[in-house]
């Protein structure tokens, strides 16, 4: 018997309307609430000295506005108290089966245990945007990847095996070994972070090799925007290996919490592993559908150091009930992650995220990746101005319409309007990492004041 | 629910208990890892049909180590 030409992986859950997935969820909050009360140290602290009790939880709003909420930083702090990972743990050492850590790129790693079942159910969350795309477990994955303590491919990995699908590690390869491996194991999926894969690409060009005739029908992706958060990225990736690609959001220590969606604009929260609402980062009250805010998610993926209410600090423009186009009911996350809740300016009285701003600039064709966001400080605003340049084929006569496409998106979906200047082709820095695109002009005391306001 | 999966999820939760209960009887370590590992699957089984008898399955252990059973 073959369910391989199912359209979802698991098409009773994956349709559920939104009234009979949060009764879903309300139960199953109650139950993690209960377990982290009985058996995690620092849960019952946290609760206890804010008056909180599993049994004040009736209903999902009870949920998002009575649970304490927790940050990262509450566990990196009783880690490095008590390493390796303090009285945040949920179950005896020898449930632990595998470790891993955040990258650590803004200050300490933190240290994750997962239970072997907390590695199913995290793998798993990937396979709902694998099999909507098409992928089934005749494919063959080939790992771009060195497999190191960073928690994102190993739950592929996982995911890979409960798909029953093919492994092939190309752990502690060069980049053009990988080129030779994909042509001779011929692989059907590519998994990496999106900038590898254009590096692979690059790679074989330079052999001389056209990946898009190659055995790839399809690439996937995470650790950074990939194709449904940036049209250029999915373009370059589409055309260079000749295959349609996927990207998931995942949050190391949560779970691969949001799997593509099969439209590609956004990805949609995995909701058999984790809960998650959206939150005004300064009022910390619900916004509506549609309302960009920080993303506050449960997990159900990680028995062994529970993360309830958690921070992400992300901002996402979600809806509970999507409006993507596809048939899948869990909540949507458009554009995926719009920028970071601990970065954000006010502009003209509108709350403005340089992040979200990069990432709208970067979709308008005929703008090259090279331009710089202005913060300055005017009285008691801020000012943001674009300072972009055109791709070097754009003439000049069209430089004006482009800078006017670029203030025009921004004012639609950020709400203000910005100033853009246009610099000559080839002027700007050059620069391989995209936080220094924002040159940040305003007096420290205006900085730490507005980081602060950003929900810290 | 879908046609059949009322019952479905009745003959998983039978044997999901079956299940615990061997485990709670078996002293072999190889044979208790295959135990677990079916109470693992049948739990996830019940959970991905709406289901779920609690939030991981009964042989988890406590933080200081000690085991269910
Ligand atoms: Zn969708």
């Amino acid at each position: 018997m073959s369910h391989s030409g199912a359209e979802h992986w698991n098409q009773w859950a994956e349709t559920l309307n939104r009234e009979e997935l949060d009764a879903l969820h309300l139960r199953r909050l109650k139950r993690v609430l209960d377990y982290a009360w009985a058996r995690s140290a620092f849960y019952r602290q946290h609760w206890q000295r804010a008056g909180f009790h599993p049994d004040m939880v009736q209903s999902l709003d009870d949920f998002k506005h009575r649970v304490p909420l927790t940050d990262k930083q509450d566990f990196l702090q009783m880690q490095e108290d008590f390493p390796p990972y303090g009285p945040t743990v949920a179950v005896g050492a020898a449930d632990i089966s595998h470790h891993a850590e955040t990258s650590g790129s803004t200050g300490l790693p933190l240290r994750i245990p997962f239970t072997d079942y907390d590695t199913e159910r995290y793998g798993e969350s990937w396979i709902y945007g694998w099999w909507v795309l098409g992928i089934r477990p005749h494919d063959s994955f080939y790992f771009a990847f060195n497999w190191g303590n960073y928690a994102g491919f190993w739950s592929a990995y996982w995911g890979v095996r409960r798909l029953g699908a093919t492994v092939y590690s190309g752990g502690g390869q060069t980049t053009e070994q990988h080129v030779r491996n994909i042509l001779g194991l011929k692989p059907t999926v590519l998994i990496s972070t999106p900038s590898y894969a254009l590096r692979i690409l690059e790679a074989a060009r330079e052999m001389g090799i056209d990946l898009s005739a190659s055995s790839l029908r399809f690439t996937y992706h995470a650790g950074e925007p990939g194709p449904c958060s940036l049209a250029s990225v999915r373009r370059k990736l589409d055309e260079g290996f000749g295959a349609i690609s996927g990207e998931l959001l995942g949050i190391a220590e949560v779970d691969a919490v949001a799997p593509g969606c099969r439209l590609r604009h956004g990805v949609h929260m995995s909701e058999m592993s984790n809960f998650s609402w959206s939150m005004d980062p300064r009022s910390h009250e619900e916004v509506a559908d549609g309302v960009i805010a920080e993303n506050v998610v449960t997990t159900y993926a990680n028995s062994a150091q529970p993360l309830i209410n958690y921070r992400t600090h992300d901002l996402v423009r979600a809806y509970n009930r999507p409006p993507c186009g596809c048939d899948m009911t869990w909540r949507y996350l458009d554009g995926v992650v719009l920028g970071r809740s601990d970065y954000m300016v006010t502009v003209k009285g509108t709350n403005v995220y340089p992040a979200a701003v990069e990432n709208l600039i970067s979709d308008v064709p005929g703008v090259s990746p090279y331009f710089q966001l202005i913060l300055s400080r005017e009285g008691s605003f801020d000012e943001l101005l674009i300072r972009l340049e055109p791709d070097s084929h754009i003439s000049s006569q069209e430089w004006d319409g482009i800078a006017e496409e670029v203030v025009r998106r921004i004012k639609d979906v950020v709400g203000v309007r910005l100033r853009a200047e246009v610099a000559a082709p080839g002027s700007l820095p050059r620069h391989d990492l995209k936080a220094e695109r924002i040159v940040d002009l305003r007096r420290d005391e205006f900085r730490r004041e507005l980081d602060r306001q950003g929900g810290q | 629910m879908v046609n059949g999966q009322a019952k479905a999820v009745d003959d998983l939760g039978r044997l999901y208990e079956a299940t615990r209960d061997l485990l709670a009887q078996t002293d072999v370590p190889a044979v208790r890892q295959c135990l677990r590992t079916s109470l693992n699957n049948l739990h996830w089984a019940l959970w991905l049909m709406g289901a779920e008898p609690s939030f991981v399955p009964d042989y988890v252990s406590l933080p200081d180590g000690r085991q269910a059973f």
